[in-house]
C-alpha cells in the first residue's frame, strides 16, 4: 500500500539502479576499446564504437571528469562504457 | 575502427574561437589565446566574438606582433536564435561584417539581445566566409528543429545565395554526446546539397584548465549558482584550444573538413585589420582638399592679428610658430580635421546659447565664457590657440608643440576639450545630428573584472555565503597579491585558503582578474570619420538614451588611428560659470575671467598656507602638504603644482628635489643672487631649466629623449605611446637599448643614461603635459579668485555642482563657515529647488531634501510663485504636488523647512501624521489631501509638543541632507571624549614626535599606488582636519577600524616638517566615549549646545555618518 505523506524515508531500503559495474578494457593503438573482460562475461569483443563523449563536472566539490564510448558487441547488444580519468578504470553502465 | 591519422596530413587552423569579449561566455583574453596559438604550431587564427569585434584590432595587432595571421570574424545571432559564423576575406568583407553587425544590435529594441534578419546577410555578403555554425547553428537547428529534408532545402537556398565558395558546412567535435551523429548528418547534408565541410573547435578558453572558470561566467550570466546552471553549462572541458593533432585525429574520417580550414585561412590572409581599415580623417564639410588649407590659414591669419597684435613682445615668434604648424598640418592632411573641430567650437557656442538662455552670459561680448576648453596636448598648439580651442597662449608660456604634432606624425593629435556638464550633454547630441548618425560614434570602454566584483560573483556562483563573501570584498585590498594572502591576513578567515570553495575562489578570482565583463560607454570619447562609421566598426546602443558607442575602446581605436575627440565635462567649469553669473546677478555684471590679477598676494597667500578646500586640483590632503613646501606665487607655479603630486614625478623621484631647489632657488633670489638649477647632464639644462633640473612634465619627457640620447620626434611618440599602454610594456626594454646607444653617441656616461632614463619610465605612471597643467592651473587659480572675492558665490555654485573634487558636502560646508560663509536650512517660503544666495551666506535648496526630486522641488516653487507662500503646513499639504510623499514632507520638517510657521518640529511632524495617511498606504496619498479639501478641523491638531535637542537636530540633518548645516558632531560630545584626546587646532602647539591622541569623524581615506601599502586617512573635529598617516603594519593590524569606522580615534606621533602637521598612528580604533552620564533631556528653550545623551547620539551618527570619500 502507498505510505501515508509523514511515513520517515527510509532510505537503508533504497536500491540504486543501474549501479556502474567495474571491467577491464582492451584499447587499441588510438586508445580506444576494442574489448571489455569481465568475471561475469568474461571476453566481449566490441564491433563499432556509436559515439564518444566526455564528461567533466562537479569539480568544484568532487571533480567528475569521465570519457564515455558507446559501444556495439559482437552479439550485437549495445553497452556504455566509461573511464575514470582521475583513477584511471573502466566501467559499464546500460546506456 | 576510425583510421589513424597519416602523418603528413594538411594542417588545421582554427576558424571559431571565442575570447572574453564574448561577455560572460569566453574565458580568456585574446592575447591569451594568441600566445596559447602560437605554442601550439597554429599558423592562423580567427577571432569569433557574439555579434561583435570588440577585441579584433587589440587581437590582430597582438597576433602580428607573434608573427599569427590574424582572422577577423564574429558569430551571429539571427533572428530565430540560431548561429552563423562570419570569416572576413576581403576590405569590402569586413565594411559588410560591420554593417551587419550594426544592424543586428541597432535594429533591435532589446540592445542586450541583438539579432540579424538572415536576408540581410542573403543581400549583403561580398568579402565574406559564411559558415554554417556551432551545435546552435543554422543547419542544426534546422536539422533537429524540422528535419533533415527542411534542413536539406536551406542547405541548397544557402548554396544558391552565397554560392559554394563562400558558405560551408561546419562540424564540430568537442566529445558532446550526440557530436558524431550529428556530425555525420551534417556530412550527408553537405554531400547532397554539393557544399564544401569545414572542422572548427568552438573555442571558449585557452586551455583546458580554464573550463572551471567558463562554468563560472555561464552561471554568472544566468544570475544562478554553479548547481543551479547545469543544464545551461557545457558538459566537458573541450572547447579549449586544442593541439593541431588532436583535432585532426577527432576528424580523421573527413580529411576533407580539416584541410578545408587551411584552405579558408589563406583566403582570409589578405585581409590585415591592422593595415586594411580604410580610416580617413574627417573633412571640412565635404570641400575639397585643396581649399582647406587655404581657408584655415586665413582663419588662424585673422585671428593673429587680434591676438598678437604688430607691437606684441610675441608677434615674431607666433608669426614663425603659425607657418611652421601650418606647414605640418598641411603635410599630414589634417587641416581639415582641424576646421571640424573648428566646426565643432561653434556647434558648442550655439549650444551655450541655447542651455544659456535667459541668463546674462547668453547676452555675449566682454567677459563672455567660452563654451569649453582645451587641455591636454592640443593645447601647445597656436592653431588651436587661435581657434579658441585652447585658452592657453603657447608662445608666452613657451609651450613644447612636438608633442602634439611632428614630422612622422606616430599617432594623430588627441585633442581633449572639457565643456561644463549641461553644455556637453547637448552637444553630444547636436553633434550626431549635425554629422548625421553614421558618421559619429562614442568610444566604447571595457569595465574589467576587479578584485572585489570578482570576489563577489565568482562567490555567489559557487554558492558560498553571501554574508561572507560581501566581508571578504569590502575587506579585501585591491592592489594585494593575491587573494589568498588576503584571506589569510583577514579576522575570521585564516586557514580558509584551502578550504573547498574558498581554494577556488581564491584561484577563479585571479584567473578572472582583468577580463572584460560588459560594453559600456567611455566617458566623452567620440569617434567622427568622412566614411561612414559603420562600415569601420560596428556600432551598438549604449546604455543611456540616444547614445550609441562603436564596438572599439580607447586603445583600439588609437590602433585604428581614429580620431578622437574627448568630450569631457569639467564640474569646475560648470561651477565656475554659475558663480559667475550668481555675481553677475549681485553686481549687474559678470566679473571677466581672462583679465583678473593673476598674480594677486592675497589668493596666493591663501593657497600658499593650504587654505585650498574646494578648489580645482589643489585641494587634496597631498596637494595641501605640497602647496606649504613649494609655495606657488605666479600661473606658472600653479602650473608645476598640478603637475607634481602625480605618480609620474613621485615615482620618478622628482619631488623632494624640487622643492629643495624651490629653497635654495628662493634663498638665492633674496640675497641678490642667480640660481643655477643643477641637472644630469649639461645637455639636459635647457629643457629641464624651468622646472629646476627634474622631470615634471609628460612632454619633458620627449624633450630629454631628444636632447640626451638623439630621438627623433617620432621615436620619442613612440616611447611615450608605449608608457601610456596598459598592453606594451614589454616594449620599453628595447626603447632603453637605442637609449643608451644614443647617449653614448652623445658622449653621455652610462649611468648617468640609466638615472635619466630610470626617471623617463617613471612616467609611465601617469604624468601631465605642461599645456594640460598650466590649463588647469589657470582654472585653479581662477576657482581661488572666484572664493576669495565672492566666497557666498562660490560656496553655492560648489554645493549645486556637486558631486565632485575631494570632499563630501558636510566638510565643504564647515569649511564654507571658517570662510566666513553660513549655511542656511532649507525652507519653504525662502528656498529655491538649488542653493541660492542670501547675503553671506548659502541658503540650501529644497532640492536637496531625501526625497525631494528636482522636478517635485520645482513644482513646489512654481506654486509658491502663483498663490503666494505658504501659511501653514496644513495649506502646504493642500498645495504641495500630489508627488511629494508623506515621509518627503517629513523630511522637510526634520531639518526645519516649516519652521517659519511657528510651530516645534513634533509639533509640525504631528500635524503631518494627522492629514497624511502613513506610508503603507501610499496609493491614497493623493486622494487624502483631496479630502483635505473640505473644512476640518481636527479635534487633535494642536497638542503641544517640545522642541529638538542639538542632537535631534543634527542627526536629522545627517539623515535627511547628508550632511550638517551648522557645528560639528563631536561638538556636541566634547566632554565625553576621552581626556587625552588632542584637538587639531591645539596640534601646532605640541612638539615634533609628542605621543598624541587625535579623534574625528573620517573625512577621506587614500591608499595611492605610489606611496608602497602606506594608507592616508584625513580626519576632521570641530576645530579642523588632521592628516593620519597609517604604516602598513599597524593597518594591518587595525584595518577593519581604519577601513571601516567613520569615527576614529588614533594615538600615535605626531610628525612636523615643513610647516606641515601629521599624526604617524600607532593605534587606531573607533571612537568611543569615555565615562559621562547622561543628563535629563533639555526644555525646549535650553540653549545648552551638548547631546544630553554622548553615547545614544554617537551610537546613531555612526548610522548617518556621510561616507568618506576613499581614493585608491
Amino acid at each position: 500500500m502507498v505510505a501515508h505523506s509523514r511515513a520517515p524515508l527510509r532510505t537503508d531500503r533504497l536500491r540504486a539502479l543501474n549501479v556502474p559495474v567495474s571491467v577491464a578494457v582492451d584499447l587499441d593503438g588510438d586508445g580506444l576499446p576494442i574489448g571489455i573482460r569481465d568475471a561475469d562475461h568474461g571476453t566481449r569483443r566490441i564491433a563499432a564504437v556509436r559515439e564518444r563523449w566526455r564528461i567533466d563536472d562537479e569539480w568544484w566539490r568532487h571533480p567528475i571528469a569521465r570519457r564515455y564510448c558507446e559501444v556495439v558487441l559482437e552479439d550485437g547488444r549495445r553497452v556504455v562504457l566509461f573511464q575514470d580519468l582521475t583513477s584511471g578504470d573502466w566501467f559499464t553502465q546500460q546506456p | 575502427m576510425t583510421p589513424s591519422v597519416p602523418l603528413s596530413a594538411p594542417g588545421y587552423v582554427e576558424l571559431h574561437c571565442h575570447s572574453a569579449f564574448s561577455f560572460l561566455d569566453g574565458a580568456s583574453s585574446p592575447e591569451q589565446l594568441a600566445l596559447a596559438a602560437v605554442h601550439l604550431g597554429y599558423p592562423a587564427l580567427a577571432l569569433t566574438d557574439h555579434n561583435g569585434v570588440y577585441g579584433s584590432m587589440a587581437f590582430a595587432h597582438e597576433a602580428k606582433q607573434l608573427g599569427l595571421q590574424a582572422i577577423t570574424g564574429a558569430e551571429v545571432t539571427l533572428l530565430d536564435g540560431s548561429h552563423v559564423t562570419l570569416l572576413v576575406e576581403t576590405p569590402r568583407g569586413y565594411a559588410n561584417l560591420c554593417r551587419l553587425l550594426t544592424e543586428a544590435h541597432l535594429g533591435r529594441a532589446d540592445r542586450r539581445d541583438p539579432r540579424l534578419d538572415f536576408a540581410s546577410l542573403e543581400a549583403r555578403h561580398e568579402g565574406l566566409l559564411i559558415l554554417s555554425g556551432c551545435r546552435h547553428g543554422l543547419l542544426p537547428l534546422a536539422l533537429a528543429r524540422a528535419g533533415p529534408a527542411a534542413a536539406r532545402r536551406l542547405a541548397e537556398r544557402c548554396r544558391a545565395v552565397f554560392g559554394p565558395e563562400r558558405f560551408f558546412v561546419e562540424l564540430q567535435r568537442n566529445l558532446v554526446r550526440g557530436d558524431l551523429a550529428l556530425t555525420r548528418g551534417l556530412g550527408d547534408l553537405a554531400r547532397d546539397a554539393r557544399l564544401g565541410v569545414v572542422a572548427s573547435g568552438d573555442v571558449h578558453y585557452h586551455t583546458r584548465s580554464r573550463h572551471r572558470l567558463h562554468d563560472v561566467l555561464v552561471a554568472i550570466r544566468h544570475r544562478t549558482t554553479l548547481d543551479g546552471s547545469h543544464a545551461v553549462r557545457r558538459p566537458n572541458s573541450e572547447f579549449a584550444l586544442r593541439p593541431p593533432r588532436d583535432v585532426a585525429a577527432l576528424f580523421a574520417d573527413c580529411p576533407d573538413a580539416v584541410a578545408m580550414t587551411a584552405r579558408l585561412a589563406e583566403r582570409c590572409a589578405t585581409f590585415d585589420l591592422t593595415r586594411d581599415l580604410g580610416y580617413r580623417f574627417p573633412d571640412f564639410r565635404g570641400a575639397a582638399e585643396q581649399r582647406a588649407p587655404r581657408a584655415l590659414a586665413e582663419l588662424c591669419g585673422a585671428r593673429l592679428e587680434e591676438r598678437y597684435p604688430a607691437d606684441s613682445a610675441h608677434r615674431a615668434d607666433a608669426t614663425q610658430r603659425l607657418a611652421e604648424e601650418l606647414r605640418l598640418i598641411a603635410h599630414h592632411g589634417l587641416c581639415g580635421f582641424f576646421l571640424v573641430y573648428h566646426d565643432l567650437f561653434d556647434l558648442a557656442r550655439a549650444v551655450a546659447a541655447d542651455v544659456r538662455r535667459g541668463s546674462r552670459r547668453a547676452a555675449g561680448g566682454e567677459g563672455t565664457l567660452l563654451p569649453g576648453r582645451g587641455r591636454g596636448s592640443s593645447v601647445s598648439s597656436i592653431v588651436c590657440y587661435l581657434l579658441g580651442l585652447s585658452h592657453v597662449d603657447p608662445i608666452a608660456t613657451r609651450l613644447f608643440f612636438g608633442r602634439f604634432l611632428n614630422e612622422t606624425l606616430a599617432s594623430v593629435p588627441d585633442i581633449d576639450l572639457d565643456f561644463p556638464r549641461e553644455i556637453r550633454e547637448e552637444l553630444i547630441r547636436r553633434v550626431y545630428r549635425h554629422y548625421g548618425s553614421e558618421h559619429v560614434g562614442l568610444v566604447c570602454s571595457f569595465p574589467t573584472y576587479r578584485l572585489r566584483m570578482a570576489v563577489r560573483e565568482v562567490g555567489k556562483a559557487l554558492d558560498l555565503p553571501p554574508g561572507e563573501i560581501e566581508q571578504v570584498a569590502k575587506l579585501a585590498d585591491r592592489r594585494s597579491g593575491s587573494l589568498a594572502d588576503e584571506l589569510e591576513a583577514l579576522p575570521g578567515f585564516a586557514g580558509r585558503r584551502q578550504a573547498p570553495l574558498w581554494k577556488e575562489l581564491c584561484e577563479l578570482a585571479e584567473e578572472i582578474a582583468g577580463l572584460p565583463r560588459h560594453l559600456s560607454q567611455h566617458v566623452g570619447g567620440m569617434v567622427i570619420s568622412s566614411r561612414p562609421l559603420v562600415e569601420l566598426v560596428p556600432l551598438e546602443r549604449a546604455a543611456m538614451e540616444d547614445r550609441v558607442v562603436c564596438q572599439w575602446d580607447k586603445d583600439s581605436c588609437d590602433d585604428a588611428r581614429f580620431i578622437k575627440i574627448d568630450f569631457l565635462a569639467l564640474g569646475m567649469l560648470s561651477l565656475v560659470e554659475e558663480c559667475v553669473e550668481l555675481v553677475a546677478r549681485k553686481e549687474g555684471r559678470p566679473p571677466d575671467l581672462s583679465r583678473i590679477d593673476f598674480e594677486d598676494p592675497a589668493v596666493y597667500d591663501r593657497i600658499c598656507r593650504g587654505d585650498t578646500v574646494g578648489l580645482f586640483q589643489i585641494e587634496s590632503r597631498a596637494q595641501i602638504q605640497m602647496l606649504r613646501r613649494t609655495r606657488p606665487r605666479n600661473l606658472e607655479d600653479l602650473a608645476v603644482e598640478v603637475a607634481i603630486v602625480r605618480p609620474g614625478p613621485i615615482v620618478g623621484g622628482a619631488v623632494n628635489p624640487y622643492v629643495r631647489r624651490r629653497e635654495e632657488q628662493r634663498r638665492a633670489t633674496r640675497a641678490g643672487r642667480p640660481y643655477v638649477p643643477p641637472v644630469e647632464h649639461p645637455l639636459l639644462a635647457d629643457v629641464l631649466g624651468e622646472t629646476l633640473g627634474v622631470i615634471l612634465y609628460q612632454d619633458q619627457v620627449l624633450q630629454v629623449c631628444q636632447a640626451l640620447a638623439g630621438f627623433t620626434p617620432g621615436q620619442a611618440e613612440a616611447l611615450r605611446r608605449a608608457m601610456s599602454r596598459r598592453r606594451s610594456r614589454e616594449l620599453m626594454a628595447s626603447f632603453w637599448t637605442d637609449f643608451q646607444q644614443g647617449a653614448a653617441r652623445r658622449g653621455v656616461p652610462e649611468p648617468t643614461a640609466a638615472r635619466v632614463f630610470t626617471q623617463v619610465i617613471a612616467f609611465s605612471e601617469f604624468g601631465f603635459p605642461k599645456s594640460h597643467a598650466a590649463a588647469f592651473g589657470l582654472l585653479a587659480y581662477q576657482s581661488a579668485w572666484l572664493r576669495h572675492y565672492h566666497p557666498a558665490e562660490y560656496y553655492t555654485a560648489l554645493f549645486n555642482n556637486q558631486p565632485m573634487g575631494f570632499y563630501s558636502l558636510d566638510a565643504l560646508g564647515r569649511d564654507a563657515k571658517r570662510n566666513g560663509v553660513g549655511l542656511l536650512l532649507p525652507d519653504l517660503n525662502a528656498s529655491d529647488v538649488w542653493c541660492t544666495v542670501h547675503g553671506n551666506a548659502v541658503r540650501i535648496g529644497l532640492g536637496f531634501i531625501r526625497e525631494w526630486s528636482e522636478e517635485t522641488a520645482a513644482a513646489v516653487t512654481r506654486e509658491r510663485e502663483r498663490q503666494g507662500a505658504f501659511r501653514s503646513l496644513g495649506d502646504f499639504v493642500r498645495r504641495a504636488p500630489p508627488t511629494l510623499k508623506r515621509t518627503a514632507i517629513e523630511n522637510l520638517v526634520w531639518v526645519g523647512g516649516a519652521d517659519g510657521f511657528g510651530l516645534t518640529r513634533r509639533e509640525l511632524l504631528w500635524q503631518v501624521g494627522l492629514w497624511l495617511p502613513p506610508t503603507a498606504e501610499r496609493g491614497d496619498d493623493a486622494r487624502g489631501r483631496r479630502q483635505l479639501e473640505l473644512p476640518l478641523n481636527h479635534p487633535h491638531e494642536h497638542l503641544p509638543f517640545g522642541g529638538l535637542g542639538p542632537d535631534e537636530r543634527m542627526l536629522a540633518e545627517y539623515a535627511v541632507l547628508g550632511f550638517a548645516a551648522n557645528g560639528h558632531p563631536l561638538a556636541l560630545v566634547h566632554d565625553a571624549l576621552p581626556a587625552s584626546v588632542t584637538s587639531s587646532g591645539g596640534l601646532a602647539a605640541l612638539d615634533h614626535g609628542a605621543r598624541v591622541e587625535v579623534a574625528g569623524l573620517v573625512v577621506a581615506r587614500q591608499r595611492p599606488e605610489t606611496a608602497k601599502g602606506f594608507i592616508f586617512v584625513l580626519l576632521e573635529d570641530e576645530a579642523g582636519m588632521v592628516n593620519v598617516i597609517v604604516r602598513p603594519d599597524v593597518y594591518e593590524r587595525h584595518r577593519v577600524a581604519v577601513r571601516g569606522e567613520p569615527f576614529l580615534w588614533v594615538a600615535g606621533t605626531l610628525a612636523k616638517d615643513d610647516g606641515s602637521l601629521n599624526v604617524i598612528a600607532a593605534e587606531a580604533r573607533g571612537l568611543t566615549l569615555s565615562g559621562v552620564r547622561d543628563r535629563e533631556p533639555p526644555e525646549p528653550q535650553a540653549t545648552d549646545p551638548r547631546a544630553a545623551r554622548p553615547f545614544a547620539f554617537l551610537k546613531s551618527m555612526r548610522g548617518v555618518a556621510p561616507e568618506s570619500k576613499d581614493w585608491g
